[in-house]
């Protein structure tokens, strides 16, 4: 536990602060690259064929599930809108969360969407870190987790520690029976993974098969596209302004 | 004093009319574009094969393909020779045609809805749109960087959901390029041809 710590930490002061997304390093790139082909070979064997079996479930029972899942999401999105001081998004979020748990059933409906509180982009901990000015650190693989950086790896578990979402059902045994409780957690968990595998499977098969190097392009795709999160803007920079 | 006056709003609207006839160019190029995929796509007297060949015309045509493959070399292209990089182009000419025509032929039911268009410079034009799944109106935001070269519209990178096909392209290149040197880049597309 104490290598595992310092390996975090020493890549976090090697490539801190000014760090940007383009510049991340892959420091542990074999190591990375092993992982990657362990998570494929998990997904070959389990997350793609359950995730296929729910892709054949009515489109209104994925529909009821995606609003489910996104609507837990705020417990983490909210804190993170009011750390970035972004109030507009906080009072967006709050009353989406507030209406959609009591109105729409836990959140299997979206009513907050026709009262004018539209989706918005979710947030976590990762998020925040990167608007404080925190660098990304290093390009990391996770098991099953999948692709993340340092910086986003400490959020993670931050978004399990401090998700209010957490802390009642894992983590407080006294608001849901012991068992209830757990399982209630990593039923959500699950089906928002898959849910999201689900929605994707057309797209990672199309990698699969055009990527020459499907790991680099997995982390090229990772990285962007956590740029423009914590930028809150559609397109990372453009480069095509000065090419000759 | 009138005349001036006359003749600076002229002047404006005459700016303003060539800047938007290069937008709304850009815009009905890549409609044009699409439409004429969608074509190729659906058309159900033309074999698999004979489509796949249409589409891969249909990119080169209206992709600036060598100005990608160079922009994908990234920072590597100032250490590499001319014949280098011109046997690079001319390979990924093939990896792309190919590469792209795969990924069309997985989509039939989209609608293309042009939104706006957003001027960067006299010669370059960022066109957003909308990808609209007839299925399950799912919509996908994808942005067209189109350049005028040569006084040829062409495409130069796709933006989809945010994401950069040619930036991810290059970085996919620049970590085989880092593992493998210029050779295992140019042995991985020819691999890849073979393949497809």
């Amino acid at each position: 536990m104490k290598f595992i710590i310092k390996i975090i930490l020493s890549a976090f002061i090697l490539t801190s602060a000014t760090t940007s997304f383009a510049e991340t390093k892959d420091c542990f790139e074999k190591l990375n690259r092993g992982i990657f082909s362990f998570n494929q070979g998990l997904d070959k064997i389990i997350f793609k064929p359950v995730a296929k079996g729910y892709s054949y479930l009515p489109n209104i029972v994925q529909k009821g599930v995606r609003n489910v899942t996104s609507n837990v999401s705020h417990t983490v999105t909210i804190p993170n809108h009011l750390l970035q001081g972004n109030f507009k998004n906080f009072y967006n979020d709050t009353g989406r969360f507030l209406i959609n748990s009591t109105v729409g059933i836990i959140g299997v409906f979206d009513p907050a969407q026709k009262l004018g509180f539209k989706k918005i982009d979710q947030e976590d901990y990762g998020q925040t870190l990167g608007f404080w000015g925190v660098g990304t650190g290093c390009y990391l693989m996770l098991p099953i987790f999948g692709p993340s950086t340092t910086r986003d790896a400490v959020g993670k578990v931050a978004n399990s520690l401090l998700d209010p979402f957490y802390l009642t059902t894992v983590g407080d045994q006294t608001v849901l029976d012991n068992n209830f409780g757990d399982s209630t957690y990593y039923m959500e968990r699950g089906f928002d993974n898959v849910d999201f595998r689900a929605k994707n499977l057309k797209s990672f098969e199309n990698l699969e098969k055009n990527s020459v190097d499907l790991y680099a392009t997995v982390r090229s795709l990772y990285l962007q596209k956590r740029e423009n999160l914590i930028s809150n803007s559609f397109t990372s920079e453009d480069e095509w302004k000065n090419f000759k | 004093m009138i005349k001036k006056i006359v003749l600076s709003i002229t002047l404006v609207f005459f700016f303003l009319n060539t800047s938007f006839a290069f937008e709304k160019k850009a815009e009905n190029f890549i409609l044009e574009t699409t439409q004429n995929a969608k074509k190729i796509i659906l058309d159900s007297a033309t074999s698999e094969k004979d489509k796949k060949k249409q589409l891969e015309k249909l990119a080169l045509d209206a992709v600036d393909v060598t100005g990608l493959a160079k922009y994908t070399l990234g920072q590597e292209r100032k250490n590499l020779s001319d014949k280098q990089i011109s046997e690079f182009v001319s390979t990924f000419k093939v990896f792309f045609s190919k590469n792209l025509s795969n990924k069309l032929t997985d989509y039939s039911d989209q609608e293309v809805k042009v939104i706006s268009s957003k001027k960067i410079s006299d010669s370059y034009v960022l066109v957003n749109s909308k990808i609209v799944s007839v299925k399950d109106k799912q919509e996908i935001s994808v942005g067209w960087r189109v350049f005028l070269i040569d006084g040829n519209l062409v495409i130069r990178d796709l933006v989809v959901e945010g994401l950069s096909l040619a930036r991810t392209q290059r970085e996919e290149f620049a970590s085989i390029l880092a593992n493998k040197e210029f050779e295992g880049l140019i042995q991985s597309l020819k691999k890849y041809i073979a393949n497809n």
